[in-house]
């Protein structure tokens, strides 16, 4: 197991410089570079741009320098927003597209899970297709629609919610002491919270339901649980003790990945509530080429997710034996 | 064991999923619902400090986000709209073209060769740290906008000062560009020609004053937010990328007080967000998207603000099928400006075939060539079937290059259908986003694109010099006529206004006529929205991003 | 969420045994045809690419050209002229939305075809390949997964744009089925390994390199059509995703080019609209809530018909 682990920790090296150097020349692949200027600049001035960001070099020579400063853990310069570094744009959206994110999957674990549970529980009666509606409203709808909607209807229309913004305290990742806050519900502004949240996490909500829904459906019909109500235990003590923890295992695995869709794909969200977010600086920046940016946010992406995967995989082989013999 | 591990998971986080559905349903949003109830605009207008404004307050306006705030590097409007509420000139330009003293003291002296300009700047100016702004800080303004290393974008409009170009390409220092203080509140200009609208460019930022014990040297960078030299109204004082930049009133500025205390330019890149965010009382102005002026445009808060831009389809000179006149006429005239307008504009723009507005000093008259290359399908038919592709037939392929965004998606598509019905031929269309649209353009590699201008100041010169003359830098269409370059020369070197717009207008109607790399669509309108507690906002004649002089902006009294 | 989606059904799939290989088919229609819900989406989608197709080549059911202008209705709602109202240069809805639909089922198959492919290849070859070929086909595999998925899709779809005209990359479908297809194939990877490699222990597929077979009919005649239920289960799964990614791409502008109307560009455009004339939004966004619906009920019902340990 820890030879596993550490051969699985040492492998997302070169899966990140790999994705690094495609991401290199792919983004250097599209068309147009960064400066681009209507009026007119004399080719030398273009040159001498081009020098300060080594843009003259060699696509090889830029690349050898790129990964050289890398390895110095300096990930350039913005040419955009008053040119500021890589780092401080990643220290600055980071923690707000982790924290849309964490909410995110919180909210759909916990809705997604008890919809399924009262679905399973009332199969054919009411809660039942209560939850079936919900799966199906969140499965249906690409979360930029209901997002616009959401807004519409809840921030223009009935003024509960704020529009712009996120409203999560400020954090920042390099220094411990600042994550308490996270924990501190008065730090929270919701009016700036449920409507990002409800737009990313719904259609993980709804996937989340319809897989426990499903799962306790196939353990009520298990013998032991049969067994158990035959022994006149209490239905309350059945579900508790024997359906909801069988149930967890085919639902539990799906939450490793949805929580990496939650945490890297919220650039729609981030752009639809002018959310300060990573996501929504990558997009920016494949449009202004900004590749100090573009590869900052893919590095950095590519990091958790090969982290979090790694994750999930430690974790199927500890539930491995219970998924073999289940 | 394990199973009571992943139970215990669960359990925990649906605690702290509770937590957070309590503590959400205990929050009582305080937020003001100010959006809601329209208050009477004062109609005075102008920036009185009558009774009917309150002292102080903040406002939240919607921006895009700037590239930087370097007013000797910056040609990107929204850049300069940001630099002109931080920064301050010699001159303010006011619509109209009129020039009144900002930091000059009076109009500047000229030689009577016209050559050397000296300027006086007014007594006890300051920087907003408490430092003097002196004459020497507006040469070092200048130094720095030629500056090689600064690269300024906007070099280009200072080419007539003696050694700003040298310096600039390389070859010159900057102790020979054409600046220099002779005391304190003083400094020369010598320029290369005699220029008449020469006092206009110092009203503009690449002539903006920057600190010359401030920054290190002439090269050095400008410092980003909170330490931004900042020489106006509003100093900014925190830039967060993607959010916000926060300017607040600057203590110390020379010219009178600003009446709000802070600005928060909000950063928003789409529109319809932005006017969900104001509808819902989040922003006090907006800039309105021409899909979303159907639904605002009966509004009291809508402003239209029509700006000398011109906006237009240019052919490149050079490409086979584009440098037949016959087929740019056809195309000029099966081009319906006004349906166009109606359709695609949402009738908020102004139909034209001119390229400079006809209220520029040195215009031609509007519709001037209308009879030339104004719409008439039947006109159109016949030039095309002149250029031997009767009804489109062995019509070789056209594309147009456009941006991708949704007014140009409706624009191509509009273009599409006109010149399938009236002239028979097939447009594709290349979407490209701006990056690759701009390096296309630069270097000449499309046929047919969509492009514009907005003057720097305003005068007809501004339009045509340095556009069309033959190997002119900006001249990416290739427009080469002899008799454009022989009229633009003689324009540059006249000093007496009447004979050089005489000249210009010549100009202009060869430019057009000819469709030389230019067929003139529409003047473009700035739509806003702004919230009518905000008083005090005048138009603005320029291409930028929001109005100009936020000093006198105001919040009406409760 | 594709990632999310995909990888869950690595899991589940995975564990299905392909032990019963016989019978296994009659059942499974048996078992699907009980699923009321698997068999009316089975219907609503037939009946959506019918009309699709008739949509773009019979006029009648077309009723306008998708393209044609009409500025005398524009923006109208819904009415017997135009059933599902105009937009703002006076075109057709209708006629629209059948031609997005029919551009969006063929980006959704297209990616299909495509990641069948690769991911076939793949993960046979890291099955049947030796364990050299497999730990690189694999490490691949790996390396495709740490892509953040939606980003990547959104990269490949800058790199292709303006190059319309090219051989090959140059057609607008072509790229974007490409673009989605790159970062998709993995799915279908993990899960043909995992089948094949199952399935290579079995006793048949030992009885038949008894008999001599070449590898390659072994892996033709008797693995593949095996491994076969658990692959259109993810395929069915995965034409909805493809279908959505699209849509994300038209939202942010790096659609299908003009006049051509996919969902995702008709859906951008409604959202630009969202408040002037919602009618614009609703008919492709519900166009795209039907399918991404009736191919996830479909997608269930199957995995419950050809789920062996799905006991009555």
């Amino acid at each position: 197991m820890t030879g596993y682990i550490v051969r699985r920790t040492l492998w997302i090296i070169p899966v990140l410089w790999a994705i690094a150097t495609l991401t290199f020349f792919l983004m250097h692949a599209v068309e147009g570079g960064p400066f681009a200027s209507e009026k007119p600049v004399p080719p030398r001035i273009e040159e001498a741009l081009n020098a300060k960001y080594n843009l003259d070099k060699s696509l090889g020579e830029q690349y050898v320098l790129y990964f050289w400063d890398l390895l110095h853990l300096d990930l350039g310069t913005s040419f955009n927003a008053n040119q500021i570094t890589v780092r401080e744009l990643l220290a600055q959206g980071l923690p707000i597209s982790i924290q849309l994110g964490v909410v995110a999957f919180i909210y759909a674990v916990v809705v997604g899970g008890a919809l399924g549970v009262i679905a399973a529980l009332n199969q054919n009666r009411a809660g039942d297709y209560l939850g079936v509606f919900f799966a199906t409203i969140g499965t249906a709808m690409p979360n930029f629609i209901m997002a616009s909607f959401l807004v519409i209807i809840f921030s223009v229309k009935l003024g509960w919610f704020a529009v712009l913004g996120w409203g999560g305290p400020e954090w920042a990742l390099d220094d411990p002491t600042t994550w308490a806050r996270n924990f501190n519900p008065f730090a929270w502004d919701y009016t700036r919270v449920v409507l990002p949240v409800v737009a990313l996490g719904t259609l993980a909500a709804s996937y989340i339901a319809r897989i426990t829904r499903a799962s306790m459906l196939e353990v009520l019909q298990q013998d032991y649980v049969r067994t158990a109500r035959a022994k006149g235990l209490q239905e309350r003590h059945v579900i508790a003790r024997h359906t909801l923890k069988n149930a967890m295992v085919p639902i539990l695995t799906v939450l490793g990945p949805i929580f990496v869709a939650l945490v890297t794909g919220s650039f729609i969200v981030e752009r639809i509530f002018a959310i300060p977010g990573i996501g929504r600086h990558f997009v920016t920046a494949i449009f202004t080429r900004d590749y100090g940016v573009i590869m900052g946010v893919t590095l950095f992406y590519a990091l958790l997710v090969a982290v979090a995967n790694l994750l999930i995989d430690i974790s199927y082989a500890v539930v491995d034996p219970r998924i073999r013999y289940h | 064991m394990r199973k009571t591990k992943w139970w215990m998971l669960f359990s925990i986080l649906t605690v702290f999923a509770l937590t957070f559905a309590v503590a959400c349903g205990d929050d009582d949003d305080d937020d003001d619902t100010d959006g809601g109830n329209p208050t009477a605009t004062s109609d005075d207008g102008d920036n009185g400090d009558n009774g009917d404004t309150q002292a102080g307050g903040e406002i939240t306006v919607q921006i895009t986000e700037p590239e930087g705030l370097d007013p000797h590097f910056s040609d990107f409007s929204v850049d300069i709209t940001v630099i002109q509420m931080t920064n301050r000139g010699l001159y303010d330009l006011l619509p109209g073209g009129e020039l009144r003293p900002a930091m000059a003291d009076g109009m500047p002296e000229v030689s009577d060769d016209g050559l050397t300009y000296t300027v006086k700047i007014k007594e006890g100016l300051q920087w907003s740290d408490g430092e003097t702004l002196d004459a020497n800080d507006f040469v070092f303004g200048i130094q720095r906008t030629c500056d090689p290393t600064i690269a300024g974008h906007y070099q280009y409009i200072l080419t007539n000062i003696a050694g700003c170009d040298d310096y600039y390409g390389g070859e010159g220092s900057v102790d020979d560009v054409g600046v220099a203080a002779t005391d304190n509140n003083t400094f020369v200009i010598t320029l290369h020609t005699a220029q008449a609208t020469f006092p206009s460019l110092l009203a503009l930022w690449p002539t903006y004053p920057a600190p010359d014990e401030g920054l290190a040297s002439v090269d050095a960078d400008w410092p980003a937010p909170p330490d931004s030299p900042c020489s106006g109204p509003f100093c900014p004082t925190e830039w967060v990328a993607g959010d916000h930049i926060t300017l607040v009133k600057n203590e110390n500025y020379s010219l009178g007080e600003a009446k709000l205390d802070k600005i928060t330019l909000r950063i928003i890149d789409d529109l319809s967000v932005a006017l969900n965010a104001y509808d819902a009382g989040e922003l006090d102005m907006i800039r309105v998207s021409t899909t979303d002026l159907p639904q605002v445009r009966d509004r009291d808060d809508y402003q239209n603000i029509a700006l000398p831009i011109t906006i237009g389809l240019e052919p490149l000179m050079t490409d086979p099928l584009l440098k037949d006149l016959n087929v740019r006429l056809a195309l000029s005239r099966a081009t319906d400006r006004e349906l166009l307008n109606e359709v695609v504009g949402e009738g908020a723009n102004i139909p034209t075939t001119n390229w400079v507005p006809a209220e520029e000093p040195g215009a031609n008259e509007a519709g001037a060539f209308d009879d030339v290359v104004g719409f008439d399908a039947e006109a159109a038919k016949k030039l095309l079937a002149d250029a031997g592709y009767p009804n489109g037939e062995g019509f070789p392929g056209l594309t147009m290059l456009l941006t991708d965004s949704e007014g140009n998606r409706v624009l191509g598509e509009f273009l599409q259908e006109q010149w399938k019905q009236i002239l028979g031929i097939e447009l594709s269309i290349d979407f490209v986003d701006g990056q690759t649209r701009q390096a296309r353009f630069n270097s000449s590699d499309f046929q047919l694109t969509t492009g514009g201008w907005g003057h720097d100041y305003p005068d007809a010169e501004n339009w045509l010099v340095g556009l069309y003359e033959t190997g002119a830098s900006i001249n990416k269409q290739k427009c080469s006529d002899p008799e454009i370059d022989a009229a633009l020369a003689k324009a540059k070197v006249e000093t007496d206004n009447e004979a050089r717009w005489e000249e210009l207008r010549k100009a202009e109607r060869r430019i057009v006529e000819t469709a030389c790399g230019m067929m003139p669509l529409y003047h473009r309108g700035n739509h806003y929205l702004i919230n009518e507690k905000l008083v005090g906002v005048t138009p603005t004649l320029e291409d930028h991003y929001l109005p100009q002089f936020p000093e006198d902006w105001a919040l009406a009294a409760e | 969420m594709a990632e999310a989606i995909a990888a869950n059904e690595r899991v589940t799939i995975a564990d299905m045994s392909p032990r019963r290989h016989r019978g296994l088919w009659s059942n499974a229609f048996r078992r699907l045809a009980r699923n009321r819900l698997a068999l009316i989406s089975m219907g609503i989608l037939l009946a959506m690419i019918v009309l699709a197709i008739l949509g773009n080549y019979v006029d009648w059911v077309q009723r306008y050209e998708p393209s044609a202008q009409d500025y005398s209705v524009r923006r109208a709602g819904p009415s017997a002229e135009h059933w599902f109202g105009t937009d703002s240069l006076g075109r057709d809805n209708w006629s629209r939305v059948l031609q997005g639909t029919w551009i969006s089922l063929r980006v959704g198959l297209g990616v299909q075809a495509v990641v069948v492919v690769i991911g076939v290849l793949i993960g046979g070859t890291a099955a049947l390949g030796g364990r050299w070929l497999d730990n690189l086909m694999m490490r691949l595999t790996d390396l495709a997964y740490a892509f953040p998925d939606l980003l990547f899709i959104i990269l490949l779809s800058a790199t292709f744009q303006g190059r319309q005209g090219m051989p090959i990359i140059g057609d607008p479908l072509f790229q974007m089925i490409l673009a989605i297809s790159f970062v998709a194939w993995v799915t279908i990877a993990r899960l043909v390994r995992g089948q094949m490699l199952a399935l290579s222990e079995q006793d048949f597929v030992t009885a038949a390199r008894a008999t001599g077979l070449p590898e390659w009919r072994i892996v033709f005649q008797h693995m593949l059509p095996n491994a076969l239920g658990p692959l259109i289960v993810a395929i069915v799964f995965g034409i909805p995703l493809a279908i959505f990614a699209e849509a994300v791409l038209g939202f942010i502008g790096i659609g299908m080019p003009p006049p051509t109307a996919s969902l995702g560009v008709l859906v951008s455009n409604g959202y630009d609209e969202i408040r002037t004339n919602i009618w614009l939004i609703v008919f492709p966004a519900g166009t795209i809530a039907i399918m991404m619906l009736c191919f996830t009920f479909l997608g269930d019902g199957l995995r419950d018909a050809l789920d062996p340990r799905a006991r009555e």
